[in-house]
């Protein structure tokens, strides 16, 4: 940066602190300018500027106090566009200055994505307003300015300078535009624009830069209107000529300081249409889970990067909002956008208070986002809270200690550079606010010469790839997704008629091997759709990880390793749960406090990783905490104590970890307000058992414990054993089925009430026959005859009895529909290959509807009634 | 929905008419989907006789209701006579689909309201109050048709939705 743009900075930041009345603040205003310009180099228009300075210190007698700073301020930010961009001869040198050095491919493959086509209520806006004569104006208008800006804004984020600036010149001007060309300059802004795009994509340079484009705008002209005074505008806000309404010179700290808060209403009403709402919504939601995602994830170290993607982030929701009219979700953007602002241009240093107030900001926003869809669902009518408020109150006050701050070290400075100059009086203690200052302008953004910016581009691999998305509804997918898991099966019925019938026909048979491939892939296909990484989950475990260690006050080190696995979109949703209460139990009881720690000669943060991989058929997720383990005495002994265990019966030490799922199983002694909030561990344990999920534990008392959950990597297919009892078929899960044995005469055993039990490697395990259990006739009656399935189900073995085991077979799930909604020992159905439906069995709620059995029998047997025990 | 509530008069409008037994009964024209022959049934065990089983109508499970049996008649194997009504009712302000077993269809009749004659008082041990009344035929066979409701039907077989088979696997 050269001397004199250093020297405007500080005559910015100035500027900000000086009120009109202060003639002596103003005095030094003046001075600080006028060694700006001196130290301007001849090529930055040294001249030029000496000459404007002189000229505005001229009319200083002759102003208004309040009118003169103005003016001076006005001053400052055009000389700092003539500073940045020295003339348009060096411009044209530099080529490609459309994309500035900084900018980051994804973010720009990001941007590309987005801008790409017009959004839809914009064309169908410009469509009605050129054909109604400018009757939709006002609605019109709204449209496209929320859109040029934040295309401005995001613009500016990924670097694109040109576009930045293109856009403000079009959106500043469009206001003033005869209504016959909105529509011709917007939509030649974008043709230029998706132009660019294919050029950035290709890694070519760009063919016509911002200012040719805008020129040539200028020249565009209504066939009525042929000399239009407002054409020049663009022309105008060009860098070029540097007029003070320069995007890049606007500062918005400056006006967030002087402005004077807007009256607030106590209600406001909600404006546009519902489902575009609904969509800014979700966006806005990612937009937060963004920035969430890198105030976590930096913890202590921020660069341009991620306050960037802040950044980025609190704008959009900003720009969203104002066009819906949510005042509250706007007002408190913008204070906190302001606040980004300055410190992404250097403004303001990024402090630890800056990042617990931005993680205040997200919560706030959620509450209002909820706020919002109630609103919507009634009558639109928002009333303000007061926390949102207040918050918005907070961050303007930090806002502003902050900058009182800044103005100290300017005081400082101004009074330093006298004696600074002599270098008698260079001393250490005074050059200390020196250093301050240059610490505060140097993080603003350098220009690098074009070379390096092309350089960068190949480096990349010059082809940016653009991804492109469609959103589509939650709803349909599914629907598409049964519908491909129909088309599969009955492209294998069809197939496998085909073979049997038609075996000789080469064609057919041909076709049916291509048919099958393709189903194949079509299947893979409906699958991925379904997935979604885990990352998102992951995220809010973060959060959680990081609200509980904090209202514990323990300092956690959070870790979260293989986000990219991809899960079942509904298993993650039924995950969630589960997983925020462990993750928060492992916070709570697992890490100990940071004394604790440092008596047991641990590290003072305790640490908890989540890790999620794929193995076998299964996915993966760990919670590993770093804290005290588990101790399987005492978990026993509580059981004990609590009656869920019988005294004496012997537990493996995985069993005795298992206790913590047993309802009415706390170890806390108190029920802290994080855990013990009614859910328990035993629902966990539910809910993963409901998506076919279990969970295994591993801890060491002192070193910290694993809970690994294991699930099926999609819940749409199971993968079942397919049994034969009488004339049914069954459906019985891999998942539970440990073994298939055709049982000897001597190892069933009859007991005395007239049950089986079988011989199954020294234990003896209870036989139940599925043909008793499910009332079916015809099924084999002698189990030598038989096949036992040896079945498993929360850590109990048990043999189910069929009469022949067919094989394996992936099976869609599906509902009994709402008539059989208790069906005891049924989950659900699949379609086989000849179109009939098979049952699939529970095998816990089989055990369960067995156990009944047993007793409700010997009840009878013993001609007593005995309530049945569920 | 304008069906959901249990009717305790039929409406004057189209039915489909079928035959259990010697009688014939109708129903709503405009809550019939299709009518689909036999097809094999897979039992769902532990579940009143009426309740057949499930059968797969392109992708759909669909339940399978044999009327003859929820009526108090005794069971007729099914021939090829025999058809499947495949009907959308209201449950829990949703709409199930549900196959009814019935021995044969026979036509689409229409009534007016004149036609329409509130049932009398069955002096049979069954539930009558899914019957909404009892339609005349206008022709010379003077023919009277038991008009019913399928959402009246149904509604003994509503469960509390979510209760213990929805789960575990």
């Amino acid at each position: 940066m050269s001397n004199a743009l250093e020297k405007l900075e500080q005559a910015a930041l100035l500027g900000m602190m000086v009120t009109a009345g202060d003639t002596g603040g103003v005095s030094m205003l003046l001075e600080v300018l006028a060694e700006a310009a001196q130290a301007a180099t001849e090529a930055e228009g040294r001249m030029i500027l000496l000459d404007e300075l002189k000229k505005l210190e001229a009319t200083r007698p002759s102003t208004d106090a309040a009118e003169f700073l103005n003016k001076t301020l006005e001053f400052i930010s055009s000389s700092q566009a003539t500073l940045r961009n020295p003339g348009a001869a060096v411009h044209s040198e530099m080529g490609n200055t459309d994309v500035a050095p900084n900018c980051d491919q994804e973010l720009l493959s990001d941007f590309i994505e987005k801008y790409q086509t017009l959004p839809e209520d914009l064309e169908a806006a410009l469509v009605s307003y050129a054909t109604d004569g400018g009757a939709s104006r006002d609605q019109t208008f709204a449209i496209l300015k929320a859109y040029f800006h934040t295309l401005k804004g995001d613009a500016g984020a990924v670097g694109l300078i040109g576009f930045e600036r293109a856009t403000h010149s079009v959106e500043s001007s469009l206001e003033d535009l005869p209504s016959e060309l909105v529509r011709d300059w917007t939509l030649e802004f974008h043709t230029w624009m998706t132009k660019c795009f294919q050029e950035l994509a290709g890694g070519d340079p760009f063919s016509e830069l911002s200012d040719a484009f805008l020129a040539r705008l200028a020249t565009l002209k209504p066939a009525s209107a042929p000399s239009n005074p407002v054409q020049t505008a663009p022309v105008q806000a060009s860098p070029a000529s540097a007029t003070p309404s320069e995007p890049t010179e606007e500062d918005p700290l400056k006006k967030f300081l002087m402005a004077t808060p807007p009256a607030r209403e106590e209600s406001y009403q909600l404006s546009g249409d519902a489902s575009i709402l609904n969509e800014f919504l979700a966006e806005a939601e990612e937009h937060l889970t963004t920035a969430e995602e890198v105030l976590l994830e930096g913890a202590s170290n921020y660069d341009k990067e991620s306050i960037d993607k802040i950044f980025r982030a609190v704008h959009s929701i900003k720009g969203g909002s104002a066009y819906f009219g949510l005042l509250e979700i706007t007002e408190i953007s913008h204070v906190t956008e302001t606040m980004m602002d300055a410190v992404r241009i250097g403004k303001l240093d990024f402090t630890p208070a800056m990042q617990s107030l931005l993680l205040e900001y997200t919560e706030t926003m959620k509450g209002l986002f909820a706020q919002t869809r109630t609103a919507m669902s009634g009558d639109g009518t928002i009333v303000r809270s007061s926390n949102a408020t207040k918050f918005g109150a907070k961050v303007e006050d930090h806002v502003r200690c902050l900058s009182i701050l800044g103005e100290l070290e300017i005081e400082l400075s101004a009074i330093s550079k006298p004696i600074s100059q002599k270098p008698v009086a260079a001393a250490p203690v005074v050059q200390k606010p020196i250093e301050v200052v240059e610490s505060v302008a140097a993080p603003r953004a350098v220009k690098e010469p074009v070379e390096e910016v092309e350089e960068k581009l190949a480096r990349n691999g010059a082809k940016l790839e653009i991804k492109s998305f469609v959103k589509v509804d939650t709803e349909r997918l599914d629907k598409l997704i049964d519908s491909i898991g129909e088309m599969v099966i009955y492209s294998s019925m069809l197939v496998r008629t085909c073979r049997d019938h038609l075996a000789d026909n080469e064609f057919v048979i041909r076709t049916c091997h291509q048919v099958e491939t393709f189903s194949r892939d079509l299947q893979e296909v409906g699958m991925a759709m379904r997935l979604v990484p885990v990352k998102g989950l992951f995220q809010k475990l973060s959060r959680v990880v990081w609200d509980t260690g904090k209202r514990l006050g323990k300092e956690i080190n959070f870790r979260s390793v293989g986000e990219d696995t991809e899960l079942d979109r509904t298993l993650v949703e039924t995950l969630a749960d589960p997983l925020m209460h462990m993750v928060r139990n492992a916070v709570d009881h697992g890490i100990e406090t940071t004394p604790e720690r440092l008596a047991n000669g641990k590290s003072p943060n305790g640490s908890v990783e989540l890790r999620a991989y794929h193995l076998g058929g299964s996915i993966f997720i760990e919670i590993c905490d770093d804290g005290k383990g588990l101790n399987p005495e005492m978990l026993y002994q509580k059981a004990v104590e609590k009656g869920i265990v019988a005294p004496g019966q012997r537990l493996s030490q995985q069993e005795a970890f298992q206790l913590i799922f047993a309802p009415g199983f706390s170890t806390a002694a108190a029920v802290t307000d994080i855990s013990g909030r009614g859910v328990g561990m035993d629902v966990v344990r539910r809910n993963i058992e409901s998506v076919r999920g279990r969970v295994h534990i591993e801890s060491e008392v002192g070193k910290g414990s694993v809970f690994r959950i294991e699930v099926p990597l999609t819940l749409a297919i199971m993968e079942g054993i397919e049994v034969r009892v009488g004339e049914q078929r069954f459906i019985l899960p891999t998942l539970s089925t440990l073994e298939f044995v055709c049982p000897q005469r001597s190892q069933i055993q009859t007991t005395l009430s007239d049950w089986e039990t079988f011989m199954f490697r020294g234990k003896y395990l209870p036989v139940y026959r599925v043909s008793e259990l499910l009332n079916v006739e015809g099924a084999e009656t002698d189990p030598t005859k038989a096949v036992l399935v040896i079945v498993e189900t929360k850590g109990e073995h048990f043999a189910l009895m069929v009469d022949r085991v067919i094989g394996q077979h992936s099976a869609v799930i599906k509902n009994l529909g709402d008539l059989y909604q208790s069906c005891p020992a049924v989950a659900g159905c699949a379609i086989m290959s000849d179109g009939q439906a098979a049952l699939i069995l529970d095998v816990s709620s089989a055990l369960t509807l067995a156990r009944e059995r047993v007793l409700s029998r010997s009840a009878a047997a013993a001609q007593a009634p005995v309530e049945s025990v569920h | 929905m304008e069906q959901e509530q249990i009717l305790d008069r039929a409406r004057p409008g189209k039915y489909l008419t079928f035959l259990l037994g010697d009688e014939v009964y109708g129903v709503d024209i405009r809550s019939v989907q299709e009518i689909i022959g036999t097809t094999p049934v897979t039992p769902v065990p532990n579940c009143p006789p009426c309740m057949r089983g499930i059968i797969n109508l392109r992708g759909k499970i669909i339940a399978v209701l044999d009327l003859r049996l929820k009526f108090g008649m005794e069971f007729r194997p099914y021939d090829e006579r025999t058809c499947f009504i495949v009907m959308n009712a209201v449950m829990h302000e949703r709409t199930v689909q549900i196959g009814i077993v019935v021995d044969t269809v026979l036509e689409v009749a229409s009534f007016t309201q004149e036609q329409i004659e509130r049932s009398p008082e069955f002096s049979r041990s069954v539930d009558t109050s899914f019957i909404t009344g009892m339609g005349k035929r206008a022709d010379d066979t003077s023919q009277v048709v038991i008009l019913v409701d399928i959402n009246a039907v149904i509604k003994e077989h509503e469960q509390i939705p979510g209760s213990i088979a929805q789960g575990n696997i």
